[in-house]
This record gives C-alpha cells, structure tokens and sequence, in this order.
C-alpha cells in the first residue's frame, strides 16, 4: 500500500476519496488555490499545502506544480479524483515518469477511450454496437441521402466542425433531407466556416445507461452493473438511478459483457464507466464513450453493491489483484443520487454563490450525503456548483423514490439558491414514479420550469422571524428546551473505576 | 415588533413572549402559541397542534426563512422604501445590481441611451458563464458603473437607469 496520496482535488470528491485513504490507514495531502483556503477538503487531510490561485490552469491542473508537492511531502501516489486532471494522460504518464503512481488507469487505456474515433474504431473490432453514421466520404446530397437511407431515418445531420447545436437538423423523412441538408451547411458555414457534415442516427427515445468496471493489472476486469442517469439538465447529469427501471436481466448481462469487452481490449486496470445509449424504441444499445476515471454517479453502484469503489481503486494502483469475482457481485435494492446544486431555478438555474447560513443534512437508514461544504463556507464562482450529492437507497425503486423526496425536503439549506425544490418535483411527478425517463425528460415535462408559488406559511414564517429576533435580543429568555443540560453536564465529578 | 413587504404587501408583525409561551400578531391575525426551541438559526414552535420548524438567516435587507420545508424571502419593510423586489439583486429605484458577483465582460449600452424593456444592458460572466443584465423596464440609461474586466461584488450597483416612466433624457 502507498506510503502517502496526494488528492490533486476539491469539492465533495477530495472528501470522499479521503474518506477511503483513511478507511485504508493511508495519510493524505489536499492541494486548495486561495479561495479554497478553508474548504473543507483542506480540513480533512492531514497535510495541506497552497498551490496558486484560483484559475484552475494555476492550481488544480497545474502539473509541475502538483508533481512537486507530491515530492516535497513524499506522497508516491496521486488521485486525480474526476474532472481537473483525471482523464489528463499526458499527467498520468508523467506520474509514471516522476516515479509516483497515478491513481487510475494506464495512459494508454485513457488515451485509446478518450479519442472519439479510436474508441469507436476498437468498439467495432470488438463487437460493440456504436451509434450508425456516414463513413465521412460522401459530401455531396445524393451520396449524403444514401448513406442516410442505409443508416435510417430519422437522422441527424451534424456539422463537422461543430458544437453547441449549431448546424445541427434532425430529419425524418427521406423526401425532407435536402431541406435539412442545406439548413445544417447554411448554419455551419456561417458559424465555424466549413460546410462539411456527417450523419448519424437519430434517437428519439433515448435513455443513457452506463455500466461501471473494474480491472486491475493482472488481467481481471469484472462489471458493477448498470446506472441510468437520464435525467439531465444541458447534458449535466442531475438524477440517477440503479438498477435501471429499463432493462431486463439478459439485456443487463449482454451489455455488462459488452462493457467488460471493451475494457479488456484496452487492458483496462482501474475504475472506468462504459456509456450507452438505449433506442427505447427497439431497446438497442449503442456506445456513447467511456469514461477513464471514478464517475460522478458512483456512490449509488456503491450503495447496491456495498462495494467501495475508490477502495478498490486505490489498492488495483497499489498493485493488488480484485479478488471479487464477477458473480460475488450482486445487486441489492435501488438507490437514486440526485445533484443539489447552488443554482437559482427560477433563473434559468443560474449559479447563485454565497456564503452557506444555514446548512442541516438529511439523516435517517438509507440516506448518504456526500458533500465538501459546511455552514458558514461560501461558494465561490470559481468552480463547479455543486454542493452535495444525495444518495438514498432502499429495498425497491418506489421506496427509494419517497425516500428522496422525503431527504430532500429534510435537507435545509439558506444562503443561496439550491435545485432541492426542482428536485422534489422531478422525484414527485408521474413519468418518473413509472420510470418513464428518457433523455429529454426535463425539456418534455419541466419546460420553463418555475418553482410553485405556494404561500400557505407566510405568516408562520414571519412569526419564525419573530421569535428568532426574540431570541438574539440581550437577556431575552430561551426556550427550555435549548438550555436543558445533559447528563454529563450534571452528573458532576466522575471517573471510571472509581480509584483515586 | 416587525415590518415586511413582500410581493408589495405590507406586513406588521407583533410578538409579546411570556418565557415560552407567547402571543404575536400578523397584521389582523392573532396567534398565539409556544416556543419549543430557539438556538441559532432554529426557531420551532408551536401554533394550536401543529409544530413549525423554522430556519432564519438575517441579510442585508431581509430575512431568509424555511419553514416545514418551504423557503420565503421576506424583505424588511424599513430597509428600502422602493425595493419591491422579493430577490436578492434586482433593482430598485432604478438602481441595477447583480444576483452575484462576476466579471464584466461586455458593455452593450452607453450613457443617455434609451433602452426597451428587456434589453441587455451588460454582459457578465460568472461561474464560467456569460449571463446578461436586462432592463427592467423601459428606460433612459443615467450611469454604467464599471468597465469590461472590472470584478462586481454581489449587490454592488452596476447600472442607474431614468425612473419607471420616465424615458427622457435628463
């Protein structure tokens, strides 16, 4: 096992992979910039150390800086955690030439599945469906409109060079594809100065479904089943689930094998995340990506699986053979994650920092809250928004679904604008208590969502603010309640056994 | 005693305590009930049979509230005459300020301009993201506040428009 690792993170994820180093009996280093001075990731390590500012290029992606804090404080282990430097393969190989592990898989593997291209070209030798689309010669509308009627309508016309939707149609008929076809070049040309376009199948119904693996570096790589993260808000995943409510058990097991292919053909030896999409139309799958890294999303697989991931993950690194065998793995029971994000509904959920007033987590069995934040911490505009993931888990998908609803609107947070409300109507509204969850759920059925006006407790609230001044007042009395002593306070002098 | 406008009601709230039970008013409505815990920012309480669990965090301007689970914004009557605003940010007595702090990327209106409603008036980014400020209502632009780089804290004034209805130039 490593000496000591060095979490080149922040936010929620330093704290969770802590959490494993110390379960592990390994000391850790946090890295903060100068608006993380007092997050909590730098509270609960055992070594901290300021890297630069807040611009993320100064300190949390700055490698030379990274490599040689983990040299200084003798750390021969870094864990990327996700986003920054997790799928960095030019970081990861310099770890290896540094002499310092990185906490994830070989280089290669991350190179090979982080090209678009490469990762679709060894799907395909490897049996893997992928997404059907043009070859890329014809650019010219009749060989563009053939290779659509061998690819099937409806397509996706798709612009080359582009991003963000623009020269971006989707067409359903044959006899409609020229129209579309110029709109899209048109669109293209205007916005990135190049008319080339490719084709792929449209998918009107589509669930995302994405399966965890686990290989280490003695060839054994086994899958953690599946997690449907369908519910996304501008291609942020904002609610999953496990088990999927989609997929029968031979679907699962023909796309859990699909998934361990693909990773044993890039001999793939840490925690990674194999994405598809289901056509829910004719329940076809097709690969998305794969992601090289330890997922937002996975406390839920954990939660099923009572399986602890980062473990894992740390001692694969270390050079440990995963002595859990495919079929030791089951699923137990449902658990939902949902994103609570300091974002301001009613605004086009727009970030909304501040400092943190009030902040009292959900409690009860079943609930896990995995969060880097704590009252009185503001939430700068410097990063992610993202304030918690709150997971539930219990012994079926309805259960589990109330018991979210009944976390979230436990959980009281005030100071900034959260999505909790949002939340608690998604987990509320009908298409999803039937699992009918498809990607474009929150444009279908929260299109311009506002949060519902209901000022039933107006009064009461004003009485809350009342008595709370009552409270701060000089000399005020305080409820009974708060000022009852407990019984160590009352018990007086006391010692155990009793000899002096 | 407190005073509250929100959505451009005025609140009068009166509250007597006799340890903890206690008497308080709503403007009309008359409660009466007992606290049974007040420490920080918890206040719970109870009302006839049914027990409120409230949250309160003081702000500049108002107060932030949860109770059983639904949050309120209640502005403080005495603060800003003008502010009928529920929000934080917002404007007010033609005073424009951010919902948060950020960068001014761009400036799309000059001194003296008539704008519409609606209309971009500046263009900030935060949080990686670039968001516009609008006019609130139709206006002649009195002052810009700032420049294309300048950090703008949370509630600092960043545009002063002419008053609601009033679209001549001065």
């Amino acid at each position: 096992m490593f000496k000591k690792i060095l979490i080149s993170n922040r936010g929620e994820i330093a704290i969770r992979l802590m959490h494993a180093c110390q379960e592990l009996g390994v000391p850790t280093v946090a890295v903060y910039s100068d608006v993380d001075s007092e997050a909590l990731h730098v509270q609960e390590s055992d070594e901290a150390v300021f890297i630069g500012p807040a611009a993320p290029a100064k300190s949390y992606l700055n490698i030379d800086k990274i490599i040689a804090t983990a040299k200084e404080t003798g750390a021969d282990a870094i864990h990327p955690g996700y986003g920054f430097l997790a799928e960095n393969a030019e970081f990861a190989a310099r770890c290896q030439r540094e002499g310092i592990t990185f906490i994830g898989p070989n280089s290669k593997a991350i190179v090979d599945m982080g090209n678009k291209l490469s990762s679709r070209k060894t799907a395909i030798a490897h049996d893997i469906p992928v997404i059907p689309g043009s070859k890329g010669q014809a650019q010219d509308a009749p060989g563009l409109l053939q290779e659509a009627s061998e690819i099937g309508f409806p397509v996706l016309i798709k612009a080359a060079a582009g991003g963000g939707g623009k020269g971006m149609r989707v067409v359903d008929r044959a006899e409609d594809f020229q129209a579309g076809l110029e709109m899209a070049m048109s669109e293209s040309k205007k916005a990135f100065g190049d008319d080339t376009v490719f084709l792929e199948k449209y998918i009107t119904n589509a669930r995302h479904i994405e399966f965890q693996v686990l290989g280490d570096r003695h060839g054994n790589v086994i899958h953690l089943f599946e997690r449907e993260c369908s519910i996304q808000r501008r291609h942020q995943k904002i609610v999953e689930e496990t088990p999927s409510p989609a997929i029968t058990p031979d679907m699962r097991a023909e796309m859990g094998a699909a998934a361990v292919r693909l990773a044993r053909a890039v001999e793939y030896d840490s925690a990674g995340t194999v994405e598809f999409i289901l056509d829910a139309d004719n329940n076809t799958y097709y690969l998305l990506e794969m992601n090289t890294r330890i997922q937002v999303e996975h406390p839920i697989t954990e939660m099923v699986t009572s399986v602890d991931l980062v473990q894992w993950q740390i001692r694969i690194a270390a050079g440990e053979k995963l002595t859990l065998r495919q079929e030791d793995v089951t699923q137990q029971g449902h658990a939902i994650e949902c994103r609570v994000y300091a974002e301001d509904a009613e605004n086009n959920f727009f970030p909304s920092p501040g400092k943190l007033l009030v902040l009292e987590e959900p409690r009860g069995p079943g609930i896990r809250n995995d969060t880097g934040v704590y009252a009185g911490f503001t939430v700068t505009v410097d990063y992610d928004p993202m304030i918690s993931k709150l997971v539930t888990w219990a012994r079926d998908r309805d259960a589990c679904r109330r018991r979210m609803k009944r976390a979230l609107e436990q959980y009281k947070i005030l100071g900034v604008k959260t999505t909790i409300g949002f939340l608690v109507e998604v987990m509320d509204h009908a298409a999803f208590a039937s699992g009918e969850t498809y990607t474009n759920f929150i444009p279908t059925h929260f299109p311009d969502w506002h949060p519902k006006q209901d000022d039933s407790l107006l009064h009461e609230a004003m009485l809350g603010v009342a008595l709370y001044e009552s409270g701060c007042k000089p000399g005020a009395h305080v409820a009974g309640a708060t000022r009852q002593p407990g019984p160590w306070q009352t018990i007086g002098r006391w010692e155990i056994g009793g000899q002096r | 005693m407190n005073e509250f406008k929100y959505k451009d009601e005025e609140f009068l709230v009166t509250l007597q305590r006799d340890k903890d039970n206690f008497s308080a008013s709503v403007n009309d409505n008359k409660y009466t009930g007992a606290v049974k815990y007040l420490s920080g920012n918890a206040v719970t309480f109870q009302v006839g049979a049914n027990i409120f669990r409230a949250m309160v965090a003081p702000v500049e301007g108002g107060y932030h509230v949860l109770v059983n689970a639904r949050q309120y914004f209640l502005p403080s009557a005495a603060e800003d005459d003008h502010d009928t605003s529920s929000e934080i940010g917002g404007h007010s007595g033609g005073r424009i300020s951010v919902p948060m702090p950020g960068t001014i990327v761009r400036i799309m209106v000059k001194d003296g301009q008539a704008v519409t409603k609606d209309q971009p008036l500046v263009i900030i980014e935060s949080m990686k993201m670039e968001s516009p400020v609008i006019a609130p209502y139709e206006a002649v632009v009195k002052k810009i506040h700032g420049q294309p780089g300048d950090l703008i804290q949370l509630g600092e004034i960043l545009v002063e428009l002419s008053a609601p209805g009033n679209c001549v130039t001065e």
